[in-house]
Parts: C-alpha cells; structure tokens; sequence
C-alpha cells in the first residue's frame, strides 16, 4: 500500500529523464555558455559575463536578422490568415461541391516537410530549369530571379509559406465556423442580409477566438522558421533571407562561436517566452499540434 | 439564377485554387519521371510525353539513398514507439493520480514548450557531445521522443475516461501496472493513434535535429541528406527529383490513410 504512492512518479520517470536531460539542462545549460567566450571543443572556455550580449548590440547582424524574422511574420502572418479563412469559406460553402475531398488536397501541403517544400518550390522558381522561368522563356519573356535578388527572394518565402502552412490553418477555421450556431445566419437571412454583411458582422465576429489562435500560432512557426530558407536560398542572397534562426546556427556551427550564439538564442528565447505567454494568457492551456 | 451564378463562381474559385495549390507538387512528380535531356533542354520542354523510370533507378542503385531511407525508417519508427510509451505512461499519471508536486510537474512539462530545438540547439549538442551521442542512432531517436504535446493529449484523453474503471480494477486485486497495461491502454486506442501518426510525421519530416546530431553521411536520414545535396553548387536534379517523391511518399500514404486522425488530432488540440 505504501508503494503506491510512488506509482505515478514511476510512470512519469522516462518521459520527465528525457525533458530533464534534453530540454531542462540544457535550457541552463546555454544560458550559461552565453556568459562564456567558448571554443568549439568547450575546452579552454573564458568568462566574459555580458560581453557577448555587448557584443550583439555593438555589431548588427544579429539584430538585423531578429528584424528580417520580425518582418517577414509581419508578412507571412496576414498572408497564412487570409489564405486559411478563404479556403475554410470555400470549404464549408454549401455550394462547393467534394468538400471532403478537396479539403484533403489543400491540407496535403502541410504534411511535407520543409526540405521537401524547399525544393518542390527550388524546382518552380530556379533561375535555369524552374517552371516559371521555363515557362517566361517559352513565352518569350525575360526570366526572373526568384531566388537570386534579395527582394525576390524573400517575397518568395512569404509566398512558399503560406502556401506550407495555410492548409493546417485552413483546418482550424473550419472547425471554427462549424461552432458558429447556424440560427444566427437564419436570423439575418430573414432580417435581409447579404452574404457580404452576415460574413462582417456574423462569421468574423464569432471567429474571434480562433482568430487569435491562427494569428499567435502562425506567428511562431513563421518566427521560428529553418528549414525552408536554409535549404532554398542557404539565407541568401547576402543575408536577405537569414533569419533569426539560421543566424544562430551560423555562429555556433560554421562560425564556431558557441557562447555568442548562446547569447543570441537567448534574446530568442525572450521574444518567444513573450509570445508564449500572449499564447497563454489568450487560450488557456494552451496547447497545439504541429 | 443568382445562386447559381454564385454557386459557379465559387466552384470555379475552388478549382483554380486547387490548380495553384497542387500544380508545384505536380510539376515535381511529373519531372521526376522525364529523363534528364528533357530536363535540362534549351529552349526548355515544358509539355513533353518522354516519360521513364531511369532517374527512379538512378537514384535508387548509385549512391546511398537506401541506407538514408533505412535510417529514416529506423528513427521514425523506434522513436515514435518511445514517444507512445513514454507519453501514455506520463500522461496516465497526470490524469489519474493525485499526488505530491503532481501539478508543479505539469507545468513544468508544458513550460518545456518555451524551449523549442531553435532555441537551445547549442547546449543541447554540447549535452550530445558528452554523452557520445552525436553522430548516433541514439542521439536520433531519444531525446526528441518526449514530448509535451505528447503527454498532454494523452492527459487531456485520459481525463475523461471514468475513475471507477480504475477502482474497481484496484478492489478486484489488480496492480497499478496491471490497471494500466490491460484497462488503460486497450481503451486509449484513439489517442494512441492520433500520437502516432503525428509522432511519425515529426520524426520523418524533422531536418534540424538531424542537422545538429548527425555528420557522418552514413547515419544521414531522407530529410538531412536531401537538404545537403540540394545545397551543393550545381544540383544534380535528375537525381534530387525521384529522392524528392520517395521521400514523399510514406508521409502522403500515411496522411492520406488516416486523414480524419489527423484532423481530429489538431481539433482536439486547439478547439480546447
């Protein structure tokens, strides 16, 4: 009778080790290798307490990325919105026809990982063989550099990920316009409603809520993108698609500094515990897949 | 007549979409099988009907992309069975145990939700190097088995399922462990599968946590050696096309298969 009580810690020992280990110390772990000038063996490592967040502050290139970040959720974040609530319309518009079937289709995106996105997206916008220019080309057009001029380029990635995110998103506002009771939309109909002012003052309303959870979700994917820009553009051209992510991986494994990019992933670390707690504060327990 | 108007219109609003959501993964398919002088000609083919399977055997008997697939499969499919374990095992304790820091754990777990792999890929390979765990299947497939979404759809699952099925098992005779093995786990099906399908996607799709564990080629899984060969300065396409779509594959069937899990899955975790 008395093991019993350590029958539930026993259950949770694996998973807890593994959190412990894996996330927890090594959590305290970077922040204390931020406060260190490392090598990249960790061997003959020098403290230097905040001079590497200093040191942040004194070059820009960090700052410039962590903006780039911020810039490109400013962009991403409308897009995926308008893409997602367009598409869950059309999806539970009783006049669409297979809904089930399309909706599969446009949901089929965001299963794919962000390599395979990266390069589904390389081989339409490459200078030389990507669809689009083959098709200018053809057409007797001048090509575009997609990927090769800064601007370009990271239109293209707002464009590449809201086409990656927008059918997940796409999901959640069906379920929200499923729960917006149907007599409201009866009730407005006989008062002479248009389509155009029972979507204004019914369905946006009522979707407040998952509103709010599509825009504080897609804001964190979209902040803590990697793969997709590292594999398409590698951050280029220059830095013009190097967000706040790849920076840190930069500096810690090609530039092998590993205490300044502790130092950088913890100025991340701040601007995502903020939008976190925004999450959390919206929805509560808030928790999501994916 | 002005209802059918609309309703045309949004019909062919509909299609269009679908056109420009699926043309890209279409065009990729459909390349992958057009042999490479069509690729590469100048001025370019876009309509041409030379279709073969010789990039597919190319790319399926020169070089590793076996080994890879394999590697793939290896770490998807030991991890996400730890991620089931480990996530019933945590998330049955939170649901139907009170006990002493029960709920400071709790939110420990979720706070671990702040600490994505973005943000402490630095430490977390320093923690990896001392253990010996870099450039191992065991650095793969551990560390991202735990996770706290995991756990809580399993709590979230298994809060609702009556005490007194637990009760009575306990006055019958039955040993916690029983409870859970016979009782617990037959009736999570639903939510074990749910977990899994999403465990599998995460694990096959991920690209940073095998970027930061693994350099040594031969432990290269689909994803890592797909982003590594496409960062080459000249890509050879015809090669990168047919990994492209086998790397696809499993994740489109298993989408495809169990798509209604996977929609209630992000119900359940967002409609809350």
């Amino acid at each position: 009778m008395k093991l019993r009580k350590f029958i539930p810690y026993i259950f949770l020992a694996p998973a807890f080790s593994i959190f412990l280990i894996f996330i927890i110390y090594p959590g305290v772990l970077g922040f204390i290798v931020s406060m260190y000038r490392t090598p990249y063996s960790f061997g003959q490592s020098v403290f230097v307490g905040f001079n590497n967040y200093l040191s942040i502050f004194e070059t820009t290139s960090f700052l410039d990325a962590l903006l780039r970040t911020f810039l490109f959720s400013l962009l991403v974040v409308p897009t995926i919105y308008c893409f997602s609530l367009g598409l869950a319309l059309l999806m539970t518009s009783p006049s669409v026809k297979a809904k089930s079937v399309l909706r599969v289709f446009f949901f089929l995106p965001s299963v794919l990982s962000g390599v395979i996105t990266a390069l589904i997206w390389d081989w339409m916008l490459n200078y030389d063989f990507g669809f689009l220019n083959n098709l200018f080309t053809v057409l007797g057009l001048r090509n575009l550099p997609f990927l090769l001029n800064p601007t370009y380029a990271f239109l293209s990635l707002v464009l590449i990920m809201s086409w990656a995110a927008s059918g997940f998103f796409m999901v959640i506002f069906i379920a929200g316009i499923q729960s917006i009771p149907q007599e409201l939309y009866e009730a407005a109909e006989i008062d002479g409603a248009s389509t155009f002012e029972k979507f204004t003052f019914i369905t946006l309303p009522m979707l407040k809520p998952t509103s709010i959870l599509v825009i504080i979700l897609s804001t964190i994917q979209s902040m803590q993108l990697f793969d997709i820009p590292f594999v398409l553009t590698g951050g280029g051209p220059g830095e013009s698609t190097t967000f706040a992510v790849e920076k840190v991986y930069n500096t810690a494994f090609i530039n092998l500094n590993m205490g300044l990019a502790s130092a950088m992933s913890f100025i991340l670390f701040l601007v995502f515990l903020t939008i976190g707690i925004l999450q959390f504060k919206v929805s509560r327990e808030g928790q999501f897949l994916a | 007549m002005k209802k059918s108007v609309k309703s045309i219109f949004l019909n062919v609003l509909t299609y269009i979409l679908l056109f420009l959501f699926f043309f890209p993964i279409f065009w990729l398919v459909l390349s992958s099988f057009r042999p490479s002088y069509d690729l590469y000609a100048y001025p370019p083919k876009l309509l041409s009907t030379d279709l073969t399977f010789e990039n597919y055997i190319n790319a399926w008997t020169s070089g590793d992309f076996p080994l890879y697939f394999m590697n793939s499969a290896i770490v998807t499919v030991s991890s996400t069975i730890l991620t089931v374990a480990i996530s019933m095992m945590a998330g049955f304790a939170l649901a139907k145990y009170k006990f002493f820091g029960g709920n400071v754990l709790f939110w420990t777990m979720l706070a671990t939700l702040m600490l994505p792999l973005q943000v402490i890929m630095i430490p977390i390979f320093i923690v990896l190097k001392n253990f010996h765990m870099l450039n191992s299947y065991l650095g793969l497939i551990i560390p991202p088995a735990a996770t706290p979404t995991g756990i809580f759809l399993v709590r979230q699952y298994l809060v609702s399922l009556p005490n007194e099925l637990i009760e009575f098992a306990r006055i019958d005779g039955a040993s916690e462990w029983r409870i859970f093995w016979s009782i617990i786990l037959p009736l999570s099906t639903p939510v074990i599968a749910t977990l899994t399908i999403f465990s599998v996607m995460w694990r096959w799709n991920d690209f940073l946590w095998p970027l930061i564990v693994i350099s040594n080629e031969k432990l290269y899984t689909v994803q890592l050696a797909l982003g590594m060969f496409s960062g080459q300065h000249t890509i050879n396409w015809s090669g990168l096309l047919p990994m492209t779509v086998l790397s696809m594959i499993p994740i489109v069937v298993v989408f495809i298969a169990f798509q209604r899990l996977f929609i209630k899955g992000i119900y359940a975790g967002s409609v809350k």
